[in-house]
This record gives C-alpha cells, structure tokens and sequence, in this order.
C-alpha cells in the first residue's frame, strides 16, 4: 500500500499542515513551508508496499502500512485515508485512498484548531444541563480528532407542484361567546429551483443526523482537493457510494422545494400540504472532503457522539440523559416559580 | 339644685343606656339558624366574628339558614339573599355579603355586595369552591367560618395567610406548572443542539422560479364557544353578585 508523507525542507521530519498560519510547519524545527515548497516524498519510491495477499480472514477489514518515520507495522481500518502512527505519532496520508474513483473533487481546510475544538466541547458540554456529572466531568476532551469527512456535495434541480389548504383566522366576542370565523382556500403552486452542493456524508460510521446538524459549511472557502491538506489529520474515504447518497438527498431537496412553495404566494396563517409531486433531476455529485472534530464517548455501554464544523465551529452531538437531575431541576425549577408566582399574587392582592 | 342637676344627669344617663340597648336589641341577628344545624356554643362564636367582622372592617355579613326553601317565600335562593340583605343590613353604605343555606333541597347562595362584590369577582371561584367543599362534607360550622374569614379584606390579613391562600391558588399554581414544562422541554429538545439549515441554504440565488399559482376561496367555517366566566357559577349585572350550587 502506497503512503505519502510530507518531509521538512530543513530538519527532515514530518510536516502537517498548520491552521493558524496557513502553512505547513515542522513540529521540530518550527519552519513553515507553503504548499508549492513542501518536499513530497512517496512511499512508492522507497518500496514500502503492503503485500495484500497476506491479509488474513480475520483482518480483512484492516490495512497496514509501514511508519516512514519509526517504521512500526501500523493497523488502520480499510476506508481510512490519512492517520497518524500510534507509537510515534507521525503523519500518513494513504495515497491509495485518495486515488482513482476515491479521487476527492473538492475540499475545505481545517479552521478551526484542536484547541480551538477543546474549548468549544467544553463550553458545548457545560451547557447540558441533564447530562450526567460523570460524564460532563470525564476526562475525553483531548480524545477529540480532527477528520476530514467524506462527503458527496450535490447539485440538482428540483421541479414540481403542491397542494393543499390555506387557513386565515379571526377571532372576536359577541355576548357571552367568543367567534372564531376561519376561511379556507384551496391553494396549488408549482415551481422549481437549482440548489449547489447539498452534503450527504458518505461514511456508515458517521451518523447522518449529527453531520445534518453541523451544517451549513461556507463554500466560499472550498478549494480543489489537495493531499498535502490531509497532512496531521484523520480523513476516511467514502463507503456509501453516490447512488446510495443521493437516496438521503432527494428527499432533502424535495422538502427544501415544498417548503419554498409553501411560502411563496399569497400568505396564510396555517397551511396543510395534502399533495405534491417533486422531481429532481439535472443530478451532479461531487465528491468532497470536509472537516470536523469527532468525539465518542463510551457512557454506560452507550456511545454518545460529539461533532464540530470544523470550518464554522457549529456544534452537534449526544448526551445522554440523567433521569434524576431531569426531575431535580423540573422540581427545584416549579418550586421557585411557584413561589415567586405565590408572591406575586399576595403582593397584589393588597 | 345640686339635687335637680344629679337627678337630670342620672336620668341622662339612664335614657342613653337604654336607648342602646334597645337599639341593639332592635339589630337582627348577623347569624340567624332556622334549620338549626350549629349547636348553640358555635352559633355564639359564628355571630360574635360576623358581628367583630363587621365592625372592624365595615361589612354588613349574614348568614341565613332554612328548613325548606320555601321558607325564604321569595322566587329563589337568590332573590331571598338580595332581599335579606337589603332589609337587614345595619351599616351605612351597601358593603357586605348573604349566605343563604336551605337544606330541602340542598342548596346555598352567596350573595356580596358594593366592595365586597368587586373584590371577590376576580377571585369567586376559588371562594365558591372553598365554602362548596365544606358544605358538601357537612362541616357546616366549618363552612360558615371559612365564609366569614375570606369577608376579611386582604390587606387586613396577615401576609402569611394571604401568601398560603395565594400558593392554593389556581393560577399560583398552574403558570409556575406551564412554565416549568416548557422550560424543561426546551431544554432537553435543545440538547443535541439546532439544524440551522433552511430551504434557502443550498438554493442558488435567485433560481426559484414559481410558474404557477392558485388560491381558490372554498368556505368559511365559524366556531363559537361559550366564555367561561367562572364556570358555573355566576356572577351577573346588577348591584350585587354571586354565586351558588348544590352541596
């Protein structure tokens, strides 16, 4: 299996790439490099190829290679495209997965920092009121990796009708009885729109919600796919397929056209879709890797992830919950307001 | 002279005794038991706090009992209360409430009037259900005590009673309820955090295109309920207000 690593020009030691300064810096000599200057060294060159035919049945879901910096025999699962070495924490970029139909299109650059990453779980998790103290105090803050996701950025165009009932409402008393008198309209629209680059990620291990939730990432900053960003990340390559993922993103486009033609027109105060017909066509994916920081927790069996944008620092992840504080805080919470609300009316009742 | 002087005095003096007596003897009862259903030691009590009640804070207080309500020979319980008070009430000013009790058929009216009316409208439910629930146990010393106690205007209770009436209270009750629901709810939907991606993030701009549009007027529905102003229990127009039920 081919790696790529990328050497310092002055001190010979790995280089990844530095978000701060937006270059790439040698952990040992502090020098910086842009990308044009970094010397590529490829395993290729050297000879360090896995024999494949060695895998056994009860690691075929694994790929080894060969450390460039240590030379340890290093285990990786088989969709991962860039890792670290466990024992001496150098960079490896494997170019194998970044190669052919695993080609990436498109990439955005970290900004955000581990630090950075670190800080932004702590103020996330210190806000979660209901979830357990053990594991709000755990200490799996530094745990947090920096991934480059694999994701297939869409461009379609949707087309299509709804229709339904729109409802306006006005209230008013007459005598003893309050009069709601409510119009309703049958209402049809037909529209459509292009939409750009709608994410669906395509990794089986990264739950769909939680990478929905950390959306939308700024394509303003979105570049053509170069490895040497990979460099002092994780990064996985694709396991669901484009055809797999348009299957979560139509359903996304059609809702997004719906609630587009729901809104245009004359306005009502309620509506109820009871028919629509969207189709999406003009399909183009786009084969991306965007960055994130995952954090697993292993709570009571259960595993509770945590994930951060990390281009935008948005958040999203899973706690789990404590019952008891639950009821504690509703408790202490009615208590008080009862209290106050109790006040309140003695006071005014004078 | 000095004779004539005391002798006049003495006279003076027994004229105004009796005078007052007679005007209290002249002053109906505040408590008057025709079904007899207090012993007599809790009659005296019940009348010596509407008769303190009354003079302490200026509120003409009745309560009325009978066997039958034919006995009130009026076209209602209602009607009975208004005209009782108006021929009985000993103070200057129309400030004051009737309860008026008939045991065949079970029923009671209460009856408030002037001050007393406003500041019981907002609060009449409460007050109903409270004197109901006592009457409905048979605890009618219990009953009568509770009516004359709540006849107290509020600032001249004590801050703790006003505090624990007002901690029983429907709404004391049921805003800290609500707003304890919606709070925690928030909370534990908000927990993961917010999808902030909207129909318009991916769109391309300006490339909505809506190329055809109806509204069609169908109908107009109407739906009228009923504003409840204190359930059941009434409180109409009028000088006086109140409300009543079976126990």
């Amino acid at each position: 299996m081919a790696i790529e690593v990328y050497y310092c020009k002055s001190c010979a030691a790995p280089i990844s790439y530095n978000i701060e300064s937006k270059k790439f810096k040698c952990e040992y000599c502090f020098s910086e490099f842009e990308k044009n200057e970094i010397e590529k060294s490829s395993a290729d060159e050297k000879g360090f190829e896995v024999d494949e035919s060695n895998e056994t049945p009860a690691n075929a879901q694994l790929d080894e290679y060969n450390c460039q910096a240590c030379g340890a025999q290093v285990l990786c699962e088989g969709n991962t495209a860039a890792t670290f070495c466990i024992y001496c924490r150098n960079p490896s970029i494997i170019k194998s997965s970044f190669s052919g139909k695993f080609h990436p299109r498109f990439m955005i650059p970290f900004k955000i920092t581990q630090k950075q990453a670190e800080e932004i779980y702590h103020k996330w998790i210190k806000k979660r009121f209901f979830a357990p103290s053990k594991f709000k105090n755990s200490n799996e803050i530094h745990n947090i990796k920096g991934l480059y996701a694999p994701y297939w950025l869409f461009d379609c165009r949707a087309s299509g009708y709804i229709s339904g009932e729109g409802r306006n409402s006005r209230s008013y008393t007459r005598g003893d009885y309050r009069i709601t008198e409510t119009d309703h309209y049958f209402i049809q629209r037909t529209g459509n729109c292009s939409y750009s680059k709608i994410p669906i990620d395509g990794s089986v291990n990264l739950d769909d919600e939680l990478m929905h939730g950390i959306e939308p990432y700024n394509y303003d900053e979105i570049k053509d796919f170069a490895m040497e960003y990979m460099s002092g990340y994780l990064a996985e390559k694709y396991d669901v397929d484009e055809t797999e993922a348009m299957k979560c993103m139509t359903p996304r486009a059609q809702d997004y056209l719906a609630t587009t033609l729901q809104a245009s027109g004359k306005r009502y105060q309620s509506v109820s879709i009871h028919n629509k017909n969207i189709n999406i066509n003009s399909i183009k994916a786009a084969y991306s890797m965007l960055p994130v920081y995952v954090l697993t927790n292993i709570y009571n069996d259960k595993k509770h992830t945590f994930i951060i944008n990390g281009q935008t620092g948005k958040t999203y992840g899973e706690t789990p919950f404590d019952k008891v504080k639950l009821l504690l805080f509703s408790l202490s919470l009615f208590l008080v307001l009862w209290i106050l609300t109790s006040l309140g009316v003695a006071i005014a009742a004078v | 002279m000095q004779q004539y002087s005391l002798k006049i005095l003495f006279l003076l003096v027994f004229v105004t005794f009796c005078s007052c007596v007679l005007a209290t003897s002249g002053q109906a009862s505040r408590f008057v038991d025709n079904a007899e259903i207090l012993s007599s030691s809790e009659r005296r009590n019940i009348n010596s706090k509407l008769d303190r009640i009354a003079r302490d804070y200026e509120i003409d207080l009745f309560i009325v009992t009978l066997k039958n309500e034919r006995d009130a020979q009026s076209p209602n319980l209602r009607r009975f209360a208004q005209d009782y008070f108006r021929n009985n009430r000993q103070l200057s000013g129309s400030n004051g409430a009737v309860l008026a009790l008939s045991m065949n058929p079970r029923k009671y009216e209460i009856e408030t009037f002037g001050r007393t009316r406003t500041r019981h409208d907002s609060a009449r439910n409460r007050f109903v259900q409270g004197v109901e629930s006592r009457l409905r146990l048979d605890n009618y010393n219990a009953a009568f005590n509770y009516f004359a106690d709540q006849m107290i205007p509020p600032e001249a209770q004590p801050f703790i009673y006003r505090l624990l009436s007002a901690a029983f209270s429907g709404p004391s009750l049921l805003i800290p309820f609500f707003l304890t629901l919606i709070i925690t709810v928030f909370l534990a939907w908000n927990h993961k955090g917010s999808i902030t991606v909207g129909s318009n993030t991916y769109a391309n701009p300006g490339a909505f295109k809506l190329t055809f549009h109806e509204d069609k007027f169908v109908e107009t529905t109407v739906r009228k309920s009923r504003i409840n102003r204190g359930g059941s229990r009434r409180s109409g127009g009028g000088r006086s207000g109140g409300g009543g039920g079976s126990f």
